[in-house]
């Protein structure tokens, strides 16, 4: 298989395509893109500043926006890399041009999300004492183990596959890199000739960490779902079905993510012939079960709570059925579950810019459905059981645009350091089927 | 002069900087926009704010604002806060708004979260959102016998007790998946290139 692959690289298109967003000049639309981007994450920055020197006690629910990006943003890095390890233990070889941006969009969704966390601290100077005092009977360190144990995880798993596309872009681009780039990818690429014994070394652990990485990822949403849950005195933070329903959530925003990053890339670096039609199809296709067991869960969420009638719960779910959230709310239900659902299942509308529409509406609904999640019950007075009007300030939105801004800003960065294909796993593949190809024709003449 | 003009053209050019001073021109002129004017306030309403053990709830407080009842405008509200000096200076973290009665009564339960004296303010508020009236009291935790927090303080916590095996699992199974990971890394680093 090593053989055939090093005989396929008759694709220099290949390799010059994942390569093109390192080498490829800025035109005036990514300089656009980078200070524009890097403009709102500066906002953002300000506006955590400002917070941090005028305190956040604007509003009863003034943490509520953090904690909504916070799990918004960590969920969506949550499907990248279980698509990815999915993909990978079950040896789908479409998979392979997919890979490393649904790799990397989980490293940086990853990081960002756990800076999130940040704003919604009262004293961030302090946040060393979570680790130098820890209380092991708060949700929240659990969050934060598992957080930081699945960032590493996932920077593990973004690496290893990496490590022969380094050493073929080290060898295919040569001095045009420039000394930083060719000594990282020297580095990073630890010697790598593609030798038999390198392989099975690879991709053993590979395999290793793409079985780590399911259970941790189940475990940081399941954690952050209890976060709620324990807080059981807030109507409606359910504590059976939020964390199964967190992770059902995250699976379904991310890959909605990984589709409108690869659209994104595709269209920006013309990877028309890598990244296929096909490849949107089957991703929505794995929309599917998650989007409707999210709908069937949402279903089992509000049906006993709006049966047995308790004050607290029936104002919450008034609020959100017939009250002041009921756009927002339907908004969620139409265009998160039910149009997204409807889109794959209709041959018509199976085409990449109704999927890539798709997932765009996924994204947006479920972080208007984590704020009403976070939000509504909130601002539930306990004594005096009302709901209460949110209100909010220049701050929140400024940070909430920030840590949005941020995530393509970052995975665009990163591109220009790494190959944006998996070139070694692509050309393995194409050698493995070629030669299945062969074993079955032989056995057919046999 | 002329390298005046060079430079002009040189930024009408480079349209990466017009952004950047579109940008600050934008910034500079929100900051530096007037502040409106202030109003003319009326005189502030009396207000009385009590705070006290609740009986009915060991380990909550009852604080309770009264105000003249001809005081008292349509829509008048009550906002509580609980004051800390955890961000430097005195800062009020809002507890709970509640409306106030007609007869200019009105009472909200806390539940405090830490031993020691606290503060308390509340501020009277219109229905436009003025603040019509303040008040400020003070409590000491640990004064009312058996103390709002002790029954919070001294409540067993799960991981402390039965659960404490369970805590070791987690912690083990966290401590494994580390191990795992960086076996994997150091392996990977340290034997690819002796296997090139």
């Amino acid at each position: 298989v090593a053989e055939r692959a090093e005989k396929q690289s008759t694709a220099p298109g290949l390799r010059e395509a994942a390569l093109r967003p390192v080498m490829q000049r800025w035109g005036r639309g990514s300089w656009a893109l980078v200070i524009s981007l890097g403009t709102l994450v500066l906002l953002g920055l300000v506006a955590f500043v400002d917070q941090v020197i005028t305190g956040v006690n604007s509003d009863a629910t003034f943490w509520g926006f953090n904690i909504v990006n916070f799990v918004a943003i960590i969920g969506v890095s949550y499907g990248g890399a279980v698509v990815s390890a999915v993909l990978r233990l079950t040896g789908a070889s479409w998979r392979a041009p997919l890979t490393r941006i649904a790799e990397a969009t989980a490293v940086v969704a990853v990081v960002i999300g756990g800076a999130a966390i940040i704003p919604s601290v009262g004293r961030p100077d302090r946040m060393w004492e979570f680790f130098s005092r820890p209380n092991f009977s708060s949700p929240l360190i659990w969050d934060a183990i598992a957080i930081a144990t699945y960032a590493c995880a996932s920077i593990v798993f973004f690496y290893l596959p990496l490590i022969p596309d380094l050493a073929m872009a080290s060898e295919a681009v040569g001095e045009r890199a420039g000394r930083f780039r060719r000594a990282l990818w020297r580095i990073g690429a630890r010697g790598w000739t593609g030798s038999p014994q390198q392989r099975r070394l690879l991709n053993g652990s590979i395999g290793l960490v793409a079985m780590i990485i399911i259970p941790l990822a189940v475990s940081v949403h399941s954690v952050l779902g209890w976060a709620f849950a324990i807080t059981s005195i807030r109507p409606w933070w359910s504590e059976e079905l939020w964390p199964p329903l967190f992770v059902i959530a995250a699976l379904y925003t991310g890959i909605a993510l990984v589709i409108l990053v690869l659209a994104w890339f595709r269209r920006a670096f013309k990877l028309y012939e890598q990244i296929t039609d096909r490849h949107f199809v089957r991703l929505g296709y794995v929309l599917v079960p998650f989007g409707a067991a999210y709908l069937y869960m949402t279903v089992a969420d509000f049906l006993p709570g709006s049966y047995h009638g308790q004050p607290a719960i029936t104002a919450v779910f008034k609020a959100l059925f017939v009250g002041a959230y009921a756009p927002l709310f339907w908004l969620f239900v139409v265009g998160g579950l039910v149009v997204p659902l409807l889109i794959v299942a209709i041959p018509r509308t199976r085409t990449v810019r109704w999927i890539v529409f798709a997932a765009a509406a996924i994204d947006v609904t479920f972080w208007v459905n984590r704020a009403l999640m976070v939000i509504v019950p909130s601002s539930f007075g306990l004594n005096t059981n009302t709901l209460h009007t949110v209100a909010v300030t220049w701050v929140t939105p400024a940070i909430t645009i920030g840590e949005m801004a941020a995530i393509p800003l970052f995975t665009f960065l990163l591109f220009r350091f790494v190959p944006i294909l998996g070139v070694t796993e692509i050309e393995e593949l194409e050698a493995e089927e070629v030669a299945m190809r062969r074993l079955a024709l032989q056995g057919e003449g046999a | 002069m002329r390298s005046y003009l060079a430079g002009f053209a040189w930024i009408a050019r480079n349209w990466a900087l017009k952004i950047i001073l579109v940008v600050t021109a934008a910034i500079v002129a929100v900051c530096a926009s007037p502040m409106p004017a202030a109003a003319d306030s009326p005189p502030p309403v009396p207000v009385k704010l009590s705070v006290a053990a609740d009986t009915a709830r060991p380990g909550s407080l009852v604080l309770t604002v009264q105000v003249p009842p001809t005081s008292v405008s349509a829509g008048a509200t009550v906002a509580f806060f609980v004051v800390t000096k955890e961000f430097g200076s005195d800062t009020e973290v809002p507890i709970e708004t509640a409306d106030l009665s007609k007869s200019g009564v009105v009472g909200i339960g806390y539940k405090p979260t830490w031993n020691g004296q606290q503060t308390f303010t509340v501020h009277v508020l219109s229905a436009a959102g003025a603040t019509s009236g303040s008040a400020r009291a003070g409590f000491d935790v640990s004064d009312g016998s058996p103390g709002p927090l002790n029954s919070v303080a001294n409540h067993p916590r799960p991981f402390s007790t039965e659960g404490a095996v369970f805590l070791a699992g987690l912690l083990s199974a966290v401590a494994l998946v580390w191990l795992a990971l960086i076996a994997t890394l150091v392996r990977v680093v340290i034997r690819l290139p002796k296997l090139g």
